[in-house]
């Protein structure tokens, strides 16, 4: 199987414990790799850097598409959850998911008509479909995270980083967010990395596990 | 070139600096301590009028807030015209009217703090009983930090708007005889006098403009009109002592008061339109002061602009004094011979440039302020989705700098309908500008015809009103 992404002694420094971790791995398409420890040990940070937002102290390989781009300001063919959803609160949903679409040069000529076909399904499939046009801040906790979530997915890209995706989630919806990202992962060419503390909420085939424990700076996967 | 600088003009400056700060100090102090008060009247309010009372508290500070001095200055002659025994105060009315101004807005930003934190402190409010410490002592701690927080965040702006007022000054009686330096340079300027003291006194002005931005800057925090009523939750304190009831009240009455002091002024104003005035000799002053807005507005935008591409690639303190220094060029102009042969359109740029250096650094402050919450913002969304410049401009940008821009013109107008300044000096006499009108009117104790121009400034406002509550809906609520 071919290798989506490789961790090849990639470094990165830790902040607040004030450590260097190194990460080695990799990940294939269709894979999850499911990174769990405990708050504050800096599963976030490590996404962070993963993702290009900060790639200031990272060393050595860190290759996606087989193009390595451990601490270079190229941009990376991924897309992001971020833990607090990071929606702009004066936008709409379209309006926010609209970015979704700027990174990739395949999907950014796509009709504004053709924009809203695909946002709608992804809204559907999230249980959201009333929602397409409804201003981002009438929106409660667990449907902020619904549509970050959906907004990754709708880039289509290769390599999909969620933070504590279901952290604000009740059971109902849970299922449908896991369907669609297990429908993403077995549908596409693609791989997700996710930080989580609860591994029950995921599948269990082509998954990967990353135990994060305290006291622990070299880590493989 | 200061060197026909005398001593006698140096200690009519002092003087002039003195009284300035004395009084933008004074109208502070009287500001923040009456808006406290209105502030707890809130806080201890019950439970069911506290959030319409808190609304009222925003809605009608904001209008004052924004409202021109020289509507300020009609409303308190109105005043005296009821109580004529209000003029023997000397300067004590200035500070009164300029804390007026301000008082039911910083009430309402301390109001908001203070119920904010109430709920966090419910809990403090129970160890208070158990332990047996006094309320008083309980409100001091649990309050005071942030009640400082935003003291810090407003005193500044209320400074500077008390500094650089003129119009007040002029109409309450405070000029000549309690210069402040804007008054100074009316005269100085309307008279031709030498231009080392205009210079020297812009100097001056420039300067300590910059003390009051640099000391916002550093304690401004989020600098923008304070946002939507908060959810008000029930503050299950215990029963109001004596010392409480007391306060309460005084606050109730003091809110009543700020507000009721614009009263007397707008019905006449309201009544007497059409009546001894007629639109028609209103249009031309008009015109040459919406010649001045948008003259302003270019101005604004290209050194707030120019301002904010300095502070990433220059320096902060370099930027500042861009944005204070409209009120040099002016000073290093009017004295000049050049300016004898001026054509009006040279003279409405350079009344445009002094209306945009007593309201630019408030523009500034928001903006740079509201740059670098969208950075925060914007940041990461940018690098993991790589949106194009399009988008950002449209999706971020454009509407987080719609209110800051859209208050400004909003201030701009009014600061140009309703301030006589040195404009008057500037124009002259033959293209006045409307609050020339208004203020010739006053002068020559005409103010039933002021207050039917007063009624037009009104009516003028009305719709850029509705447009600001609209964006306020839109775009700053939801933040």
């Amino acid at each position: 199987m071919k290798n989506l992404v490789e961790f090849d002694r990639y470094s990165f420094w830790i902040e607040g414990p004030r450590t260097e971790v190194t990460l080695s791995g990799q990940l294939g398409a269709h894979e999850l790799l499911l990174i769990t420890g405990p708050s504050g040990i800096g599963k976030t940070t490590m996404l962070r850097y993963v993702a290009g937002l900060a790639s200031d102290s990272e060393s050595g390989s860190l290759k996606i598409l087989e193009r390595d781009v451990a601490g270079t300001r190229a941009p990376r063919a991924l897309a992001m959850a971020f833990q607090g959803s990071q929606l702009f609160a004066h936008l709409s949903v379209f309006e926010n998911l609209l970015v979704a679409f700027e990174g990739q040069s395949a999907l950014k000529d796509l009709s504004r008509e053709l924009k809203r076909e695909r946002m709608l399904e992804l809204l559907t499939s999230l249980g959201l479909a009333d929602k397409l046009d409804a201003p981002a801040h009438t929106l409660s906790g667990g449907e902020h995270q619904r549509v970050a979530i959906g907004r990754a997915l709708l880039t289509r890209a290769p390599l999909i980083l969620l933070d504590e995706p279901f952290s604000a989630l009740d059971a109902a919806a849970l299922d449908k967010t896991r369907a669609l990202l297990q429908n993403y992962v077995q549908n596409h060419e693609a791989a997700l990395i996710v930080t989580t503390h609860r591994l029950a909420d995921f599948w269990t085939e082509g998954v990967k596990t990353l135990s994060w424990k305290e006291g622990l700076t070299c880590l493989e996967f | 070139m200061f060197s026909d600088i005398s001593g006698l003009y140096l200690s009519m400056l002092a003087r002039a600096v003195a009284f300035a700060l004395a009084q933008s100090c004074a109208s502070v102090i009287v500001a923040t301590l009456a808006a406290l008060i209105i502030a707890f009247s809130v806080l201890r309010a019950p439970a069911r009028w506290q959030r319409r009372y808190l609304e009222s508290l925003r809605l009608v500070g904001l209008v004052i807030f924004f409202a021109p001095s020289l509507v300020a200055a009609l409303a308190y002659l109105k005043w005296t015209e009821i109580l004529t025994w209000l003029p023997n105060f000397g300067w004590v009315p200035i500070v009164l009217v300029h804390a007026a101004l301000n008082v039911l807005f910083l009430a309402h930003a301390f109001a908001a703090v203070m119920i904010q934190e109430s709920e966090a402190g419910h809990r403090l409010f129970e160890v208070a009983q158990v332990f047996r410490i006094s309320k008083w002592r309980f409100y001091y701690h649990a309050l005071a930090v942030p009640l400082r927080r935003e003291m810090l965040r407003w005193w500044p702006l209320i400074f500077w708007w008390s500094f650089s007022s003129f119009t007040t000054v002029l109409v309450l009686g405070g000029g000549p005889k309690y210069s402040t330096p804007e008054v100074l340079l009316f005269y100085l300027v309307g008279a031709g006098d030498r231009p080392a003291r205009v210079w020297l006194l812009s100097l001056l002005q420039m300067a300590l403009g910059l003390l009051a931005l640099r000391w916002a800057r550093r304690h401004r925090g989020e600098l923008s009109v304070p946002g939507a009523p908060l959810e008000v939750p029930p503050l299950m304190a215990p029963a109001l002592g004596t010392g409480e009831k007391l306060l309460r009240t005084i606050g109730v009455v003091l809110a009543t008061l700020a507000a009721l002091f614009w009263l007397p002024a707008l019905v006449q104003a309201l009544r007497s339109l059409g009546t001894t005035f007629a639109w028609a000799q209103a249009a031309a002053p008009l015109g040459i002061s919406i010649s001045i807005v948008w003259r302003a507005l270019v101005i604004g935008a290209v050194l707030v602009a120019l301002g904010t591409w300095m502070r990433s690639k220059v320096s902060h303190r370099v930027s500042d004094a861009l944005v204070i220094s409209p009120m040099v060029w002016v000073a290093l102009v009017t004295p000049s011979e050049w300016f004898l042969s001026t054509t009006l359109s040279a003279r409405l740029w350079l009344s445009a440039a002094l209306c945009v250096w007593s309201t630019l650094p408030m523009l500034a402050l928001w903006v740079y302020s509201r740059r670098e919450e969208l950075d925060a913002r914007a940041r990461d969304t940018q690098t993991v989705f790589r949106a194009g410049a399009w988008y950002r401009w449209r999706f971020w940008i454009a509407p987080f700098l719609l209110m800051p821009v859209v208050s400004y013109f909003q201030i701009l107008l009014l600061a140009v309908l309703g301030d006589v300044g040195i404009v008057s000096a500037i124009l002259g006499s033959t293209s006045p500008a409307l609050s020339q009108t208004v203020y010739a009117q006053i002068s020559a104790y005409r103010f039933d015809v002021a207050f039917t121009l007063f009624g037009y400034l009104v009516l003028l406002t009305l719709p850029f009103w509705g447009v600001l509550v609209w964006l306020r809906r839109r775009y700053e609520e939801s933040r």
